[in-house]
């Protein structure tokens, strides 16, 4: 049996590469890893409550050491503006991770991962869905509360997909508008098996064919077993052109402050997906059970009723979309900026490995190049 | 680029009638034959609508709602709603009853150290990966130095 091998990786910001070419691009690296997989997979991504307190406690530290003037009012100017961006806005931190299981070496599994997804992989633990103890309650609807002393913890709730209608996925829909609600919860995309091609192409043929006999001796209309042979076929094509087929459930776990505001969130949640996929929440033992799919157990031990859905690489690569949806990260550094695709502010550490940067800044005369050197300076002199 | 889904390619649902798929329909027949058969050796008056009752009642419990048959959500929540009563108090009936039943009481409670501990001990650098090369040039004879887990015996007899 293999080994699970737990990575993080860092979200990059998808309206980098948001031209056709651009997330064609995206797809086809995304799908060609994909089709490598032979064993079990997992795909999180958590989106929890974050803010700028600790800049903003390193900025107060830092001031009480300095003794220059000039740089103590730059660092109490900086801490103003980090305040005012905590006041105005409600920031979530995302993470990616991805469970391999496989007897691969790790760091050649996160060097692949890593060239298909351009962006950081580093082997490492996950972090936890929720913290401390916390029990299954019945009433006034199934859901997980935490147990003992709350603590500011929150209540959650959690989903899972049991059937995917005909409909288009895109990098940009259905799975970003949830990340983009900006409250907290956690998406796990679990790949419970991967067929081998040839036994993908024997189960399809199967299917076309019982289907075939069915048509032949039904007398009326049956338009949804002549869809179905049609899309046995397009299935076939894409495992012909080297996808492979995969069986995927999504489940959502949804978190909220209060019982009224859970339920509510489980029903925007809900009603967000409809198009594309039904969403059922979980009860009794299979609420407890399925918070292990934000974890790195198999499948099979986690033991909830098979409600997979197969799909091949092509739009199994679509459901990684949360990758290129970066909210606040890491704090460490000079903030740069905004993200293209949404109000969070980035920050970047230049010196964080000890050497030499180098920059190039590339802009029409008058862009403000040379302002935004001397602002960047004396946050990097700070 | 997008992706158009597809229905489940792997799934058999060959129409029925009434919009009720027809695998469902042959099994509550079948229920219901057996019904009928069984019930006609012991009480044959009440042979036909127990066979009918039962072929309703396997249509409608195999009905799904959530992607589950009726019948298996309904048994989760009974199931559920019995590992809170034994979890309140195990020396009660319904503690006896899940103990009898070998209900998982454990997963009422859910300790986030237990449930999300590391899939692996320690993701510290396993230094025997790696192989360090004094010039460029010793790579060609890899006579680099390496991590070993244990002295070579050589080393220990002299």
């Amino acid at each position: 049996m293999s080994n699970v091998r737990t990575f993080l990786i860092e979200p990059f910001d998808i309206m980098l590469h948001a031209t056709e070419e651009g997330v064609q691009s995206l797809q086809a690296r995304f799908s060609t890893w994909l089709r490598t997989l032979r064993e079990p997979a997992r795909f999180v991504c958590w989106q929890m409550p974050a803010t700028l307190n600790d800049k903003i406690s390193s900025l107060s530290r830092k001031a009480q050491e300095v003794d220059d003037a000039q740089r103590l009012s730059l660092l109490m100017e900086y801490r103003r503006h980090f305040e005012s961006l905590n006041d105005s806005a409600e920031y979530q931190r995302a993470l990616c991770g991805m469970a391999v299981w496989s007897d691969q070496n790790p760091r050649a599994l996160a060097g692949g991962m890593a060239s298909a997804f351009e962006s950081p992989v580093a082997e490492g633990a996950w972090p936890s869905l929720f913290e401390g103890r916390y029990e299954i309650r019945e009433t006034p609807f199934w859901h997980l509360a935490p147990a003992g002393r709350p603590g500011g913890r929150p209540y959650w709730s959690i989903l899972t997909s049991y059937e995917f209608a005909p409909a288009t996925w895109n990098f940009f829909r259905p799975l970003p508008p949830l990340l983009r609600l900006n409250f907290p919860l956690a998406l796990s995309v679990d790949i419970s098996k991967t067929y081998d091609r040839n036994a993908a192409i024997d189960a399809l043929e199967g299917i076309i064919q019982a289907y075939q006999v069915h048509l032949a001796g039904a007398s009326g209309e049956d338009s949804r077993s002549v869809q179905r042979i049609a899309d046995c076929r397009k299935a076939l094509q894409e495992i012909n052109n080297g996808d492979a087929l995969h069986m995927v459930q999504l489940t959502i776990a949804v978190a909220a402050d209060d019982l009224n505001t859970l339920k509510e969130r489980v029903q925007t949640v809900v009603n967000e997906t409809r198009a594309w996929f039904s969403l059922r929440q979980e009860v009794g033992e299979l609420l407890a059970r399925s918070v292990g799919f934000f974890t790195a157990k198999r499948t099979k031990d986690i033991n909830v009723p098979t409600t997979t859905w197969p799909v091949t690489s092509r739009e199994l690569a679509v459901m990684l979309s949360p990758l290129g949806y970066r909210k606040l990260s890491a704090t460490d550094g000079i903030l740069r900026g905004e993200a293209v695709g949404a109000s969070y502010p980035v920050f970047h550490n230049s010196w964080r490995d000890k050497r030499a940067t180098h920059e190039v800044w590339v802009g029409v005369s008058g862009f403000g190049k040379n302002v935004r050197a001397e602002l960047l300076s004396d946050a990097g002199i700070c | 680029m997008a992706a158009d889904f597809k229905s489940h390619v792997l799934l058999r649902d060959e129409k029925g009638f009434f919009g009720i798929p027809f695998k469902r329909l042959l099994l509550a027949g079948v229920g219901g034959g057996l019904t009928y058969t069984l019930f006609n050796l012991a009480l044959p008056n009440w042979s036909i609508p127990a066979g009918v009752v039962f072929a309703l009642l396997v249509l409608v419990m195999t009905g799904t709602r959530g992607g589950l048959p009726l019948w298996q959500r309904l048994i989760y929540q009974v199931r559920g709603s019995l590992l809170l009563a034994a979890a309140r108090d195990t020396q009660s009936l319904w503690g006896s009853l899940a103990k009898a039943l070998e209900l998982p009481i454990e997963l009422v409670k859910l300790d986030a150290a237990v449930v999300f501990a590391p899939a692996q001990p320690n993701y510290d650098i396993d230094m025997r990966e790696w192989v360090t090369f004094a010039r460029a040039a010793e790579a060609d004879r890899d006579d680099g130095l390496v991590f070993v887990d244990a002295p070579m015996t050589e080393v220990i007899r002299s």
